[in-house]
């Protein structure tokens, strides 16, 4: 979506997060869950656990800073802490279990701060898609389609995300090493919208060689198929995509569906494992209903689809997809709830499956945010990958 | 006395001169001794790498036509005869054969084309057509094409009948239905039911042409696709015509389309080709050509008519022929094209691809004799034309591609043309993906071609 390239330049500078209710005219009124999660055996006085992951994974802009710092330029590499810890703090109180974010290839600091939101979601035992596009410019296409660069690009991504962290506490509950969350390369966003690239020469001329590629490379990752448009237009594409050879390329087909037409005109069988990387409504009013009743069709419709994430977490437009705001508050900052109904939605499915155990405060899983952050050996691969 | 050298005079007056020979019409029965050069063709592109082209056909004595042609790694030979045409293509090692029997009530076709390796199988692709004359306006076809890179059962890959149907030339008609089997890039198979109807008619002032097509795909992802086109030309006034057209696809809803319309201001009277004289004696000369055995069917462009003249020229029964033959060619040169001034726009978009485009395109003519636009007379003859296109495309998002081209073609005489063109085409996203930048082309094209 176009307004997520804007979102980037607009992106701003923070400190520590508060939950906070937005004061819209939505009433702060929790509905009723849909298939509450089955309760955790315990009780209040059984020992704390994890915030169970009752939630689809989630969105996630990996902002780094709001507000422009005239002493630095777009490459910096200026990642306020406090912020990379209010949005990862939310993903693990509201208990989604998965992010997806974009580390595009050409911004430095960007990148830089995707690896920090990417470890430390993996040591919460949550996985991380991690898309390999950009907002602006063509540099990951150029890269995924280069002979020559491809495999140092995918080599640099796989030491960057794809080594797991240490499990921030016994316990994490994910499915990758340890108990840490898995990861996912995700090739390309919405390949026709954002690089002009047409269905079938994706397939053939970027995602069959970027997953032999990375099959060779690192077993561990999951390979992911870009999705295209998630309004009527993009189930053609898929189509298209599916009759060059997609599903034979990637570990997970993955759709976006911003209308009820897309999910009509999906195939609803595909022989592969369908995620839908983006859904969502442009109204802070509709998210609850989107995400409790529109959720169970697309998963009703698509008998492949295992996960559908919400679009999205947080950016930069008020009063359309994002489930918080981020303020300043005094010299720190604090995540507003924007969109009550849904947030409220989540937490009361934590709630349910909780059932009352208590559970490990984030502060104390992450007492310090920078550990996860790039280390100067990663700042300094980065740095010796040639861009194209 | 005063009145036959008036006749004279407006006749010599109209009679067209080009910068280069006269306006002699040419005898087409003229033997080769053995050989007579009937086409000459070099073509010339260059886009940091030059590419060549080089044509030419001779005719044989009075009894055949032989060709040879080379450009970059492909040749290619061709023999034509009244009732023969070969053609015989290699690419690096890689040969394809077409050859075609024009019987009295039938056409019969052949092509053959060897195939890259296919799961490991290399074969053959083989297509034959029939077309038999069921009626002096009506012919009823019938092609198929096979593959043998599949196992047996499955190397008959399509089927297809057909019809082509013509009233003189004030309508046509043709239509065919193809069951098809295709296979996808996944190596799936689609199951592909076409039809297809497509008709032409000069109604007064105004051709209408309209076709319409549905694919009816069956398969892991079945659907219905629909395409449809309706087009128009009308002649405004004698100089004057407008033309407009409309092509969509759909399936559910649109889903692409493309949208034409402009006027073209000729220096002479124009008609359209269905509504000139010499159409009429087209159709005429074709019935007459097929009551004698040669199966021939109407035409109406210069090029068909050319390649028509060609294969009478070589008929045992060309004497009787050639009569009619240099009356038609005399009246398609008096209805020659003379247009001085053109502009066309096309509006396209591909909800597929998600690409948008506009075109602008123009035409400039000078006559010969060389002379302002509004003083060229009905003895004029094309003799300069200038092509200039911009065309702007927005294949992604906020990216757009502007390509600008510009071409002269200069008539020496209506047998020889010298063709200038350049181009110069903005990188598309994927273009820079791919790491190609602007290209600039240079083309040259010489042509002669005997009896145009």
């Amino acid at each position: 979506m176009i307004r997520r390239r804007r979102f980037l330049t607009l992106s701003a500078g923070a400190s520590a997060a508060l939950w906070a209710h937005g004061c819209g005219d939505t009433p702060f009124t929790p509905a009723p869950p849909d298939a509450s999660p089955t309760p955790l055996p315990g009780g209040p006085s059984a020992p704390p656990v994890f915030v169970p992951k009752v939630n689809e994974p989630i969105n996630i802009h990996p902002v780094r800073r709001l507000g422009s710092d005239p002493r630095q330029g777009g490459n910096d590499l200026v990642i306020v802490p406090e912020l990379v810890a209010l949005q990862m703090r939310a993903v693990y109180e509201m208990g989604f279990d998965g992010i997806r974010l974009t580390a595009p290839l050409g911004n430095r600091g960007d990148v830089m701060a995707a690896v920090a939101y990417t470890r430390a979601a993996r040591a919460l035992g949550i996985d991380a898609v991690v898309v390999l596009a950009t907002f602006a410019g063509l540099t990951p296409a150029q890269a995924l389609w280069s002979d020559t660069m491809r495999p140092q690009f995918l080599a640099l991504f796989n030491r960057l995300f794809a080594r797991p962290p240490e499990p921030a506490a016994p316990g994490a509950g994910g499915l990758g090493p340890r108990g840490v969350g898995r990861i996912a390369f995700q090739v390309l966003n919405e390949p026709s919208l954002f690089f002009g690239i047409p269905p079938d020469v994706y397939v053939q001329e970027f995602l069959v060689p970027t997953f032999v590629e990375l099959k060779t490379l690192n077993s561990q990752i999951i390979v992911v198929s870009a999705a295209e448009v998630g309004s009527s237009s993009g189930p053609l594409r898929i189509r298209a995509m599916l009759e060059a050879g997609l599903e034979g390329a990637c570990d997970r087909v993955a759709y976006h569906i911003y209308v009820p037409e897309a999910l009509e005109r999906l195939p609803p069988h595909v022989r592969q494992t369908v995620w839908v990387t983006e859904s969502g409504t442009s109204s802070t009013s509709g998210h609850l209903a989107w995400v409790r009743d529109m959720h169970p069709r697309i998963k009703a419709r698509l008998e492949d689809a295992t996960r559908v994430f919400y679009y999205v977490l947080y950016d930069s437009d008020p009063g359309r997809f994002r489930l918080i705001d981020i303020e300043p508050a005094g010299g720190s900052y604090r995540a507003v709830v924007e969109s009550t109904e849904l947030h409220a939605y989540y937490m009361q499915r934590v709630r349910d499956r909780a059932a009352g155990r208590p559970l490990i405060p984030f502060d104390t899983l992450i007492p310090d945010i920078t550990r996860y952050f790039a280390t100067p050996d990663d700042v300094a691969a980065y740095d010796a990958f040639e861009l194209p | 006395v005063i009145l036959p050298s008036l006749g004279f005079l407006l006749a010599q007056a109209l009679v067209p001169q080009y910068p280069v020979g006269g306006p002699e019409p040419p005898d087409f029965l003229a033997a080769g001794d053995p050989f007579k050069l009937v086409d000459l063709r070099y073509h010339m592109s260059d886009t940091g790498r030059a590419t060549h082209e080089l044509l030419a056909r001779f005719k044989i004595r009075d009894s055949a036509y032989l060709g040879a042609s080379f450009e970059g790694e492909r040749g290619r030979l061709t023999l034509q005869t009244q009732r023969l045409h070969v053609e015989l293509g290699e690419t690096n090692g890689v040969y394809d054969l077409l050859a075609t029997w024009r019987a009295p009530r039938f056409i019969a076709s052949v092509d053959v084309e060897r195939l890259r390796e296919r799961q490991g199988r290399k074969g053959w692709y083989l297509s034959p057509w029939v077309g038999v004359r069921v009626a002096e306006s009506l012919e009823l076809q019938a092609s198929g094409t096979m593959d043998s890179r599949y196992e047996a059962g499955d190397a008959f890959r399509s089927a297809t009948v057909g019809f082509d149907w013509h009233r003189g030339a004030s309508a046509g008609a043709f239509g065919e239905y193809t069951h098809a089997r295709a296979e996808t890039l996944a190596g799936f198979e689609n199951t592909v039911r076409s039809g297809s109807l497509a008709v032409v008619a000069q109604i007064g002032p105004t051709e209408l042409s309209g076709d319409g097509r549905v694919d009816d795909v069956d398969g892991r992802f079945p659907r219905r696709e629909a395409q449809a086109a309706l087009g128009a030309r009308v002649s405004l006034t004698s100089r004057l015509v407008a033309f407009g057209a409309a092509r969509q696809h759909f399936e559910r809803d649109l889903t692409a389309h493309e949208y034409s319309g402009g006027v073209t201001w000729f220096g002479r009277r124009f008609r359209l080709p269905r509504a000139r004289t010499s159409a009429q004696h087209a159709a005429a000369l074709a019935r007459r050509a097929t009551r004698m055995g040669y199966n021939e069917w109407p035409v109406f462009d210069d090029d068909e008519l050319r390649s028509q003249r060609e294969r009478l020229s070589l008929s045992r029964e060309r004497a009787a022929l050639v009569e009619d033959m240099a009356a038609l060619y005399r009246e398609q040169v008096e209805a020659r094209e003379l247009p001085l001034f053109g502009a066309a726009y096309v509006d396209a978009a591909d909800s597929l691809s998600g690409a948008k485009s506009q075109t602008l395109r123009v035409l400039v003519g000078v006559p010969w004799p060389i002379t302002w636009p509004w003083r060229a007379t009905e003895a004029s003859v094309p003799f300069l034309r200038l092509d200039l296109a911009r065309e702007r495309v927005v294949p992604a998002g906020e990216f757009a591609a502007v390509s600008y081209s510009l071409g002269a073609t200069l008539s020496l005489n209506r047998e020889m043309d010298l063709v200038a063109r350049w181009s110069r085409r903005e990188p598309t996203p994927l273009d820079l993906i791919r790491r190609v930048g602007v290209r600039h082309t240079a083309e040259v094209t010489f042509v002669y071609a005997f009896g145009r």
